[in-house]
Order: structure tokens, then C-alpha cells, then sequence
């Protein structure tokens, strides 16, 4: 099997996750959604318990990790669609999408061929596509940033309201891409506020109580 | 995965008289990995970077360099000359202050020359093509090649000083607020320089600066020093959204918004 998630974080919440699945953290505003996936990506360092990931055909605790493996996990394993796009400043769309098939070691010519399918799904102008994104409208500038997360094809995918600044018809092309995800054999954890979005692309919802309750 | 480091650094130490500027630093640093090293002023961070780059030898502790034939050498218990060697070989240093890393006696083309002689690049005209793409690579007329390094302004000067660095495709940098004083348009071409050249080419690089944005965009990892001592070491998003240590958070609760 690849692309499995064990965790149990936030006051003893444990959930486990397979390949296929699309799982919809729910929960109310401050209730953990976003730390939960920040913990599975180790952007923050779960307390206690463990989070442990399918990688190169072994199990890592992205918890207790050593940064090396995580940063090795992130390149190979598992993405992340952040609600902001963060780069450095003149660098072209396109070659943000591209980097992390480079870093990952994908041809040149690949990269920039899938990199451009991805822009083109999410409705990215291609005379956008030489400009870098700080003069983008903020849902341009989220679509980049879904671009680049999809780019690699990472097996786990972690989503933090990836549409949130999306209109319809960007809303579905997201949709379609996490569809394809799932059919590929990705595992996707996401929070999802857009009920619509969440009924077409969720296998099964995931409810968190703040803490303090029991999950 | 289970390469193995290009730097070690162990339980350095190093004291100016009886204050100590730097104590207890230890951190490896792999191949393709940039370290950011954060910290206020007067913290140790000029010096530690010093220490690992065979500038000052350092009262305690060990550095180890990977070199290009898979051995270990120990910083500061080979020869003098085979450090030189290193330094002209395998490192890079960017100074804090450009002009203790330029000679001001030549032109600016012949600063970038310089190192590529270093490495046994004979011929004048690949030379000077070469000086000439490095000055277009980081943004400096190239009409001034000939022009004393003198005659540059401060951020010109930062720039010569680093092509000069790279140009001999070090595999190591050490680099002491390469971003300081640069308006924010040459800085954004400098980032995205660097990490072309760390992602495409390997490059190592151990960086020394007080803008968290540039730690965030650049590092991989990041080590906080106070007074000497690391307080925080870790992957970089971590230290920066979720640092553990009193000073972290202060230091990154004082940042503006990158
Ligand atoms: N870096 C942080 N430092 C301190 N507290 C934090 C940090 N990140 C999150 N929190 C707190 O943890 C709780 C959970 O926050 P989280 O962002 O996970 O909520 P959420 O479920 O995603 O909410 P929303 O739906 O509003 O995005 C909140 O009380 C928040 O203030
Ligand atoms: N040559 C020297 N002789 C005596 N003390 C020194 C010398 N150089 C540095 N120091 C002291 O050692 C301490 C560390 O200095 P260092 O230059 O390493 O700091 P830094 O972290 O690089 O600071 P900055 O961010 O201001 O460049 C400071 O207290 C400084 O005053
Ligand atoms: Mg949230
Ligand atoms: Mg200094």
C-alpha cells in the first residue's frame, strides 16, 4: 500500500487513512482543522503521539522525525496546498510550478510540459505564465499555488480550503483535479468549507470537537 | 537518503579574551542544504560562520568537511595549505562587509577572474566571457567590467563579491547577510539565484541573516543564536510558525509580515 496516514494528535484524536480516500476534516472555526494538517506535515510538532507516513516503502513518524526525512518526505510523499501562495518575489508561475518536479528530480522538458497542463486546467492565462504572481488576483495567485501542490503527484495530499478563493467554474476544475487524484491512488486530507465542494470529492468526513471534548 | 554530511560542526567554541562570542554550536549540514543562522546583533553569528570557514580557529571544538574525494577532512587539524586549498577549491565566502571580500586594486571583471585562476582557468577570453555572465547573472552592467570595484556602490559591490564567490562553483557557501543593503528588486533576483543554484546544482550554503523572509524563502533549516549559544535549531517552517523557545517567538513576533 502507499500513501497511508496514522495519527493520533490534538488531545488523542486518531485517525487512519488509506490510499483512495479523500478524508474531510470537519469541525467549528478554531476547533484544530488547520493545526491538525500543519501536525501531519510537521509545519508544527505534534506534542504527543505519533503521524506516521507510508515513505520509500517504510513508515516514517513525521512527529519525531529528523528534518532531513522530513524535508525528503515533503519531496516525494506528500503536499501541501497552503491557503497563501508564498515564493520569492520575480520568479515566473510557471517555474513555481515546475520547481518541485525539478527538485525532484523530473526532465526539464516534463516538468514544464506538466507544469503548463496544471495551469491550464485551473484557468491560468498563458500570458500570465512568464509574470510571477505578486500582481495576480488572489484566487490566480491560489490556483498557482494548487498548481504547484499537484504538480508532483505526490501519493498523500493535504489540503487547507484550497478553493476558498475560488469562483464556480475554478471550483469544479479543483474538484476534477482532486478526483483525478483519488482515482490515481492518492490519499487526500482536506478541510473543505464549501459544502458543495465537499460532497463531490470527500470518501468519508472526519469530526473534530474542540478540545477539551472528547473526539 | 543516507548520504552522509558535507559539514559537521561540533561543540564549537570561541572567545574574544575571557567573552565568549560563540559556545556549544553543533550542526551537520548535507549536500543541496541551505542552514539560515538568525539571532541579534552582536549574537555570534559573524563569528561561528568564521569558525566553520577556516577564517578563525576556534578555541573548543571540531569542524569536518566532506571534500570533492569522499574524505573527511578536519578543519582545523589539516595543513595550512591544504585549508587554503579548500578555501579556493570547495568554498565560497560572502563577507558581511563587501569590501573585505573584494580587492579593490584590480577591476571588477578581474575580482570574478581571480577565483577562476584560482581553479586553473587559463585562457583570457573564457575568462572574461565567464566574469561578464556572472555580472549579468546578479544584475551589474556589464559595460562596467573594466571599472575599479571602488567606483561600485554599496550593493554593487555585494553583488561583485558574490559572483566572485560563485563563479568558481564552490560547493559550499558561506555567505554573511548576502541580502543586506540590496534594494528589494535585486534582492528577489539574488533568491531566486540562490536557490536555482542550490536546487539545480547542489549548492550548500550556510547563510547568515537577520530577515526571517529570506531565512523562510532560502533555508531548508534554520538555527536561532542568542548570546552565543543556539537556543533553536530546525526545519525552518517549524522554527518560524512554531518556535519553541522564548527568543524564537520573540524574534518572530517582532519580524514585519514577509
Ligand atoms: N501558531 C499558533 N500559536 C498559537 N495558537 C495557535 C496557533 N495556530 C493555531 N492556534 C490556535 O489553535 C486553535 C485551533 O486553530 P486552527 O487554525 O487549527 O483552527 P481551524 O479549525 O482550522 O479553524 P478555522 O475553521 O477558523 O480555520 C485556535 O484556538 C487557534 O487560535
Ligand atoms: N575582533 C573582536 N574583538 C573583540 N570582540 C569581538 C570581536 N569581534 C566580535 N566581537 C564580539 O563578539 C560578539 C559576537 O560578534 P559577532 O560579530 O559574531 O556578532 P554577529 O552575530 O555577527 O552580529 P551582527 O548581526 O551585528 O553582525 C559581539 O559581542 C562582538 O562585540
Ligand atoms: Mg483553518
Ligand atoms: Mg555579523
Amino acid at each position: 500500500m502507499q500513501g497511508g496516514v496514522n495519527l493520533s494528535v490534538l488531545d488523542a484524536v486518531t485517525l487512519a487513512a488509506s490510499a483512495g480516500e479523500c478524508v474531510a476534516i470537519a469541525g467549528s472555526s478554531g476547533a484544530g482543522k488547520s493545526t491538525l494538517l500543519k501536525c501531519i506535515y510537521a509545519n508544527y510538532r505534534a506534542q504527543a503521539g505519533s503521524v506516521c507516513v507510508r515513505h520509500r516503502g517504510g513508515w516514517v513518524d513525521m512527529a519525531r522525525a529528523q528534518p532531513r526525512e522530513v524535508l525528503d518526505v515533503r519531496r516525494y510523499t506528500m503536499g501541501y496546498v497552503s491557503q497563501f501562495l508564498r515564493v520569492i518575489p520575480r520568479v515566473p508561475a510557471l517555474n513555481i510550478v515546475m520547481a518541485p518536479l525539478l527538485a525532484a528530480g523530473t526532465e526539464p522538458t516534463m516538468a514544464r510540459a506538466r507544469a503548463q497542463t496544471l495551469l491550464e486546467r485551473l484557468n491560468i492565462p498563458s500570458r500570465l505564465w512568464p509574470l510571477p504572481p505578486a500582481t495576480f488576483s488572489g484566487g490566480e495567485q491560489q490556483r498557482v499555488n494548487i498548481a504547484r501542490a499537484f504538480a508532483p503527484q505526490p501519493p498523500v495530499m493535504l489540503l487547507d480550503e484550497p478553493t476558498a478563493a475560488l469562483d464556480e467554474v475554478n471550483r469544479s476544475a479543483v474538484v476534477d483535479l482532486i478526483r483525478d487524484a483519488r482515482r490515481r491512488g492518492a490519499l487526500l486530507v482536506g478541510i473543505f468549507h464549501d459544502h458543495s465542494v465537499r460532497t463531490a470529492v470527500a470518501t468519508r468526513l472526519f469530526p473534530l470537537r474542540p478540545s477539551g471534548a472528547s473526539a | 537518503m543516507d548520504e552522509s554530511p558535507l559539514l559537521e560542526v561540533q561543540e564549537l567554541g570561541y572567545s574574544y579574551g575571557t567573552r565568549a562570542a560563540c559556545a556549544g554550536i553543533t550542526f551537520d549540514l548535507y549536500p543541496g542544504e541551505v542552514l539560515a543562522v538568525v539571532g541579534e546583533s552582536g549574537s555570534g553569528k559573524t563569528t561561528l560562520l568564521r569558525c566553520i570557514s577556516g577564517q578563525l580557529r576556534p578555541d573548543e571544538g571540531r569542524v569536518l568537511f566532506q571534500t570533492r574525494a569522499g574524505e573527511i577532512a578536519d578543519v582545523w587539524a589539516v595543513s595550512e595549505a591544504s585549508r587554503r586549498l579548500l578555501t579556493r577549491t570547495d568554498w565560497g565566502f560572502v563577507h558581511q562587509n563587501p569590501r573585505d571580500g573584494l580587492r579593490t586594486d584590480v577591476s571588477a571583471g578581474a575580482n570574478i577572474g581571480e577565483r577562476l585562476m584560482a581553479i586553473g582557468a587559463r585562457r583570457y577570453g573564457n575568462i572574461r566571457q565567464e566574469a561578464t555572465a556572472w555580472m549579468y547573472k546578479v544584475e551589474l552592467d556589464a559595460a562596467r567590467i573594466d571599472d575599479s570595484p571602488q567606483a561600485f556602490s554599496g550593493g554593487m559591490q555585494q553583488r561583485l563579491q558574490i559572483s566572485r564567490n560563485l563563479v568558481s562553483q564552490p560547493r559550499l557557501a558561506f555567505m554573511d547577510e548576502p541580502t543586506a543593503g540590496l534594494d528589494v528588486s535585486v534582492q528577489a533576483r539574488l533568491l531566486d539565484l540562490l536557490r536555482g543554484l542550490t536546487s539545480d546544482l547542489g549548492l550548500s550554503a550556510v547563510i547568515v541573516t537577520h530577515d526571517l523572509a529570506v531565512a523562510r524563502l532560502l533555508a531548508h533549516r534554520t538555527l536561532v543564536m542568542q548570546a552565543g549559544r543556539m537556543v533553536e535549531a530546525g526545519l525552518t517552517d517549524q522554527v518560524l510558525d512554531d518556535p519553541q523557545h522564548a527568543y524564537t517567538q520573540l524574534l518572530v513576533s517582532s519580524a514585519l509580515p514577509a
